[in-house]
């Protein structure tokens, strides 16, 4: 085994050059001389050929996840229509919000200028399901969710700092309201790197909705300045999943292969010169998206698939770019060692007509979500993924419109809402964090983005005040100044 | 400043060494003492007279009696702090009658005696060859004569006299200058005799099959030997013989077999030359493109079994004595460059030995126990199993490596397979088969240089033989083994035998979901101690098998099915709104004029407060009276 001559170009790749070394921050810098024994696996790491040009820097300590699914539901689902059940809001219906819930904490100009703030009590029914608990009401719009609540941790006791969707989805994404960070999943695949070198380690799916929909800016999953490597790669449901992946009419892959191996070939003569490690990223970012040409299409065929796993996941599908269509695929990417899937959800910002709105919804989601659980659970990948479930912030409970019987709005509202995880070393079945009889503030327990990120870091393997990147002459880490493990939150 | 000085943590200093370090500045103080004084007292030779004491002789003769002690004392901490070779025993005995005949010049100075000036020139000829050993010592013995070699063997030029009658001080102090090309007629020949020995190395590329370090010994001899060979040892590091280069220097190990860009062997050679790493140094002659390929070439392809036995870790592996010895020894040296076990020599052990687990602390009795078990796993029921033959493993297994082979973890990635280190404080790692392309490579013998360092593998669509699974069943280490939906179709009966997985103690999580497991599988299971969970949905275990699985390992947690999703426990009732008495807008409000503006009232802008409706002017004034209702009631109870 020792003695199998290796390639020595693909060796020369191994080059862990010094500017290399010292490009990385001052933070893993240490990290890595913590593994000196690994030193030389680190070099190969530096040129995995396929993926990286940056080395990967691998968990600080022994991670209980590999993987994570983030559903975001963009817009900010009701937290008050799904999952934070308040009965006691059924006798308020139509009375102003006291002051003293409120508190004169600021509203969007969307209802600041509202003359009254009645209470909207949720016209869904919730039922009690399972958990490891004494039960998680959840409501009638999700009953397939409400199924898998035994593997659900529930946290009604989320906050975020924005009010509106740009600043808060950024804020949910990179751990700062500012655009130009990078992404939760770049920052998973510059400390982990991908493990599978056919496709990229950060996926995006994206799913149209049913309701008020907002923009959904590429920079959401942009990698800001991490190497751009790191920034998802978007997989768009017809003929083209990958933009620009294909080859042109008139191209075969023989072409093409020779094509790669003529311009590989000047680029080792440039990399032999230069020792720029950028040259040797260059090559193996060829070398991927030939491979990904071979690997996608596989990925996003379901023929594959049986009938009863289709079933579960309920009609919708069979019909590409849906979210139940996202959400197998993303079972098919995380079990083919994709770190970080990012699914949006678009739609849920229900300010009117909420109740139809939501049904919509809930309705495009809930089966797909509840199989993707299952179907993780069964394969034993629940164990080591991290499924997230959240919007960017929560909405209120007094209405924004007209309130009747049947119909009513709801405003942004960052100060409480419901997000849920499952897997990855999270608790599963319990209901976590507590608000007051409206809904509108948290009384019990609360867990910032921060502390979610942190935590869900913690269980990818790091310590998140030290996966951190030096950009302008500081370091930045996803959880900026913030954040603490939750360890209430882990098994 | 003081901030700078209060961040230094003077305990940690090494003060001994930090005093020696400056003895290459300190000694030409007194050489220059010693020179100056005996440049003032020479005349005396030939002019008898007194003695002079007049001051700038004294200050002379103080400094003298203080600096010579002082070089001497750093020096001496020197030598005790590293390795100098032959000259140093020399130089320091010399060094020290040096600092002694020093004091006695300057007691005889004082007592004003005669002797004084013989003293002097008696330091100043005890000085010479002090100086020309601690010269040796940096610049190598053949630093004078360099320049002459040629001449003197190509052509017999010049005559000795020359280059003895340069003063060895003068030339010590001024090395390089005055050099004369004419005194050196063959100096042309020379340099073509240099390159037609390059014009050779160039054109008679050794093949990277045959390269060997005969090829690279006259690349080191020409560009490195000269600083690290035998006479002078640069860091402590010598480079003319292969046991010297794998000895490494004072800064650790400069060959990593088979790991060009963890050797500093040829790092060094890659650095830019502006800089202090950088070797040789820039003003040395630099070695060319192709000799440094040549370097790495055959960095990249000897192995450890290549290389000559260092003692430590020689011999196979005796009884558990010595394998607990050496666990103790080498614990929390897994990083460590000194790590004997890094020399490789674990590569050619016998397959048998039993793994060890590289917890430290396991005993003795333990280690024997895993040896037994794995002695009848391989000699007993495996042998009779299906009439197949058992399994030979590859003579390169490993069990005992404490660290991940380089060598090994890029042939795994040149086959595209996912190598993660599982943490910072370990060595252990994850493989992961899903991308994989073999390309007909055995899985066996991918794995089995690292058999005792995998902590977890992937092995998700792949298609493992008995072999295979023989040695993964052997992996001391590997606690969580997926083997999820494995292609089956050249297996017997297309279902996978768990029966060589039987008997480790290591792995306590196990995924088969949609790989089919043959009869026996449930027994093999059962037989697996640290078993704690096992994913078998689609692995095809009869409801009876399973009954069996959950009898006997009452504490393996089982994850069988998909779950069914749970059914409600209560189901709310109809949802009703309690609804306030009345509708607010349609309420007639008991004012007449708005509380805040005292216009007239419009009824479309009513806000319920207490039960009392309040009429507002616009739809702007109930914001005022909701922030301070208690100052409007009172206006309104006014009205």
């Amino acid at each position: 085994m020792q003695n199998t001559p290796l390639d020595p170009l693909a060796e020369r790749k191994l080059l862990l050059n010094r500017r290399h070394f010292f490009g990385l921050s001052a933070g893993a810098f240490g990290s890595l001389l913590g593994r000196a024994s690994l030193g030389s696996l680190l070099a190969g790491e530096a040129a995995r050929g396929a993926t990286l040009g940056q080395p990967a820097l691998g968990p600080h300590f022994p991670a209980k996840a590999k993987r994570v699914i983030y559903m975001h539901m963009e817009g900010g689902p009701s937290q008050l229509d799904l999952f934070d059940y308040k009965p006691g809001l059924r006798n308020r219906y139509d009375q102003d919000l006291p002051e003293s819930i409120r508190n004169g904490q600021r509203l969007t100009g969307m209802t600041s200028g509202q003359a009254r703030f009645p209470v909207a009590p949720s016209m869904f029914r919730f039922s009690r399901y399972p958990n490891s608990q004494d039960g998680a009401w959840v409501s009638e719009a999700m009953p397939h969710t409400g199924g898998v609540a035994r593997d659900l941790c529930i946290i009604r006791s989320m906050h975020t700092e924005a009010i509106n969707h740009e600043p808060a989805i950024t804020f949910f994404q990179t751990g700062v309201q500012q655009p130009g960070r990078p992404s939760f999943g770049s920052w998973a695949s510059y400390g982990l790197g991908s493990a599978n070198e056919n496709l990229p380690a950060f996926v995006v799916l994206i799913s149209q909705g049913f309701g008020n929909t907002q923009a959904l800016s590429e920079r959401f999953w942009g990698s800001g300045f991490l190497d751009g490597q790191h920034q998802g790669c978007k997989i768009r449901s017809g003929d083209s999943p990958v933009l620009y992946l294909n080859n042109p009419d008139g191209i075969t892959r023989p072409t093409r292969r020779r094509m790669l191996d003529l311009v590989g070939a000047l680029n080792e003569k440039e990399a032999a010169r230069t020792h720029d490690p950028e040259v040797a990223t260059r090559i193996a970012q060829y070398e991927m998206a030939y491979r990904m040409q071979m690997s996608v299409p596989e990925l996003t065929d379901f023929s594959g698939e049986s009938e009863e796993t289709l079933a579960m996941y309920g009609p919708e599908v069979r019909k590409p770019g849906t979210f139940a269509a996202n959400c197998l695929l993303a079972r098919r990417l995380a079990e083919r060692g994709v770190r970080f899937v990012q699914l949006y959800m678009r739609g849920w910002d229900a300010h009117n007509n909420l109740p139809k709105e939501l049904r919509d919804q809930a309705g495009a989601v809930d089966q797909p979500q509840a199989a993707l659980i299952r179907d993780l659970s069964r394969r034993g990948l629940l164990d080591d993924t991290i499924v997230l479930w959240s919007g960017e912030f929560g909405r209120t409970v007094y209405s924004q419109g007209t309130l009747t019987e049947t119909n009513y709005g709801r405003d942004h509202h960052p100060r409480a809402f419901t997000s849920w995880v499952a897997g990855g070393g999270f608790k599963p079945g319990i209901v976590f964090g507590e608000t007051d009889d409206f809904g509108y503030n948290i009384i019990r327990d609360p867990v910032s983005v921060h502390d979610l990120h942190a935590t869900m870091l913690n269980q990818l393997g790091f310590d998140h005040t030290r996966l951190t990147h030096r950009s302008q002459g500081r370091d930045f880490r996803l959880t900026d100044v913030g954040g603490r493990v939750m360890h209430e939150l882990l098994i | 400043m003081y901030l700078f000085l209060a961040n230094i943590d003077f305990t940690a200093v090494d003060w001994p060494q930090a005093a020696a370090r400056l003895h290459p500045m300190l000694l030409h103080l007194p050489i220059g003492l010693i020179v100056a004084l005996a440049l003032l007292e020479f005349p005396r030779l030939f002019r008898r007279s007194e003695p002079e004491h007049d001051r700038s002789r004294t200050l002379l003769v103080l400094l003298l009696a203080i600096t010579t002690p002082l070089s001497a004392a750093t020096g001496w901490l020197l030598h005790e702090g590293a390795d100098y070779g032959s000259p140093i025993e020399w130089h320091e005995r010399l060094g020290i009658g040096l600092a002694a005949l020093s004091i006695a010049v300057a007691v005889a100075y004082w007592k004003r005696s005669e002797n004084y000036t013989l003293g002097v020139l008696a330091s100043f000829l005890l000085l010479l060859p002090t100086a020309h050993f601690g010269a040796t010592l940096t610049h190598g013995s053949d630093f004078l004569t360099e320049p002459w070699e040629a001449a003197f063997s190509e052509v017999v030029v010049a005559t000795p006299e020359e280059s003895t009658n340069e003063s060895p001080l003068l030339a010590e102090e001024e090395p390089v200058t005055g050099v004369d090309n004419a005194l050196i007629p063959s100096e042309g020949n020379a340099l073509v005799a240099i390159e037609v020995e390059k014009e050779e190395l160039a054109t008679a590329p050794v093949s990277v099959e045959q390269i060997s370090y005969e090829d690279i010994a006259p690349i080191l001899s020409e560009y490195c030997t000269k600083c690290h060979g035998e006479r002078k040892r640069k860091a402590r590091l010598a480079l003319n013989t292969l046991e010297a280069i794998l000895a490494g220097g004072e800064h650790g190990e400069v060959l990593v077999p088979g790991d060009p860009s963890a050797s500093k062997l040829f790092t060094y050679l890659q650095e830019p030359l502006d800089t202090d790493e950088h070797m040789p140094p820039s003003e040395k002659p630099q070695p060319p493109a192709f000799a440094m390929e040549q370097i790495e070439q055959w960095i990249l392809k000897v192995t450890a079994d290549q290389l000559p036995t260092v003692p430590v870790s020689t011999g196979i592996l005796a009884p558990s004595e010595e394998r607990s010895t050496r666990t103790r020894g080498s614990r929390g040296s897994w990083r460590g460059s000194d790590d004997p076990l890094r020399t490789g020599l674990d590569f050619q052990r016998s397959p048998t030995f039993v793994p060890f687990a590289l917890d430290p602390d396991l005993s003795i009795a333990d280690l024997v126990t895993a040896y037994e078990g794995n002695l009848k796993r391989l000699d007993g029921p495996l042998s009779s199993a299906a009439g197949q033959a058992t399994p030979e493993l590859p003579i390169t297994t490993d069990f005992f490596a404490t660290s991940a082979d380089p060598v090994s973890v890029a042939t795994l990635r040149q086959h595209r397979v996912h190598v993660e280190s599982i943490g910072e404080n370990t060595p252990l790692l994850w493989l992961d088969f899903t991308a994989a392309s073999l390309d007909g490579a055995q899985l066996t013998e991918l794995l089995a240089p690292l058999a005792s360092v995998i902590g977890e593998l992937t092995l998700f669509g792949q298609n493992p033989n008995a072999r295979d699974m023989t040695l993964i069943g052997m992996m001391p280490n590997l606690a969580h083994l997926d083997l999820r939906e494995l292609d089956l179709t050249s297996q017997p009966n297309r279902s996978l035998s768990l029966r060589p997985l039987q008997g480790s103690t290591s792995i306590s999580s196990l995924n088969l979901s949609s790989t089919e497991i043959g009869e026996g599988g449930p027994y093999s299971l059962a037989l697996l101690p640290n078993l704690k969970r096992a994913h078998v949905w689609g692995s095809h275990i009869s409801e009876p098998n399973l009954a069996f699985l959950a009898r006997e390992r009452p504490d393996l947690v089982l994850v069988g099915a998909s779950p069914e999703p749970g059914q409600p426990l209560d189901v709310e009732p109809e949802v009703t709104f309690l609804k306030p008495v009345g509708d607010p807008m349609a309420e007639t409000p008991e004012n007449a004029t708005c509380p805040v503006t005292s216009d007239p009232v419009d009824p479309a802008f009513t806000v319920l407060f207490e039960g009392r409706t309040i009429g507002f002017c616009c739809p702007n004034c109930p914001k005022p009276f909701q922030e301070d209702p208690q100052k409007y009631l009172a206006i309104l109870d006014a009205q």
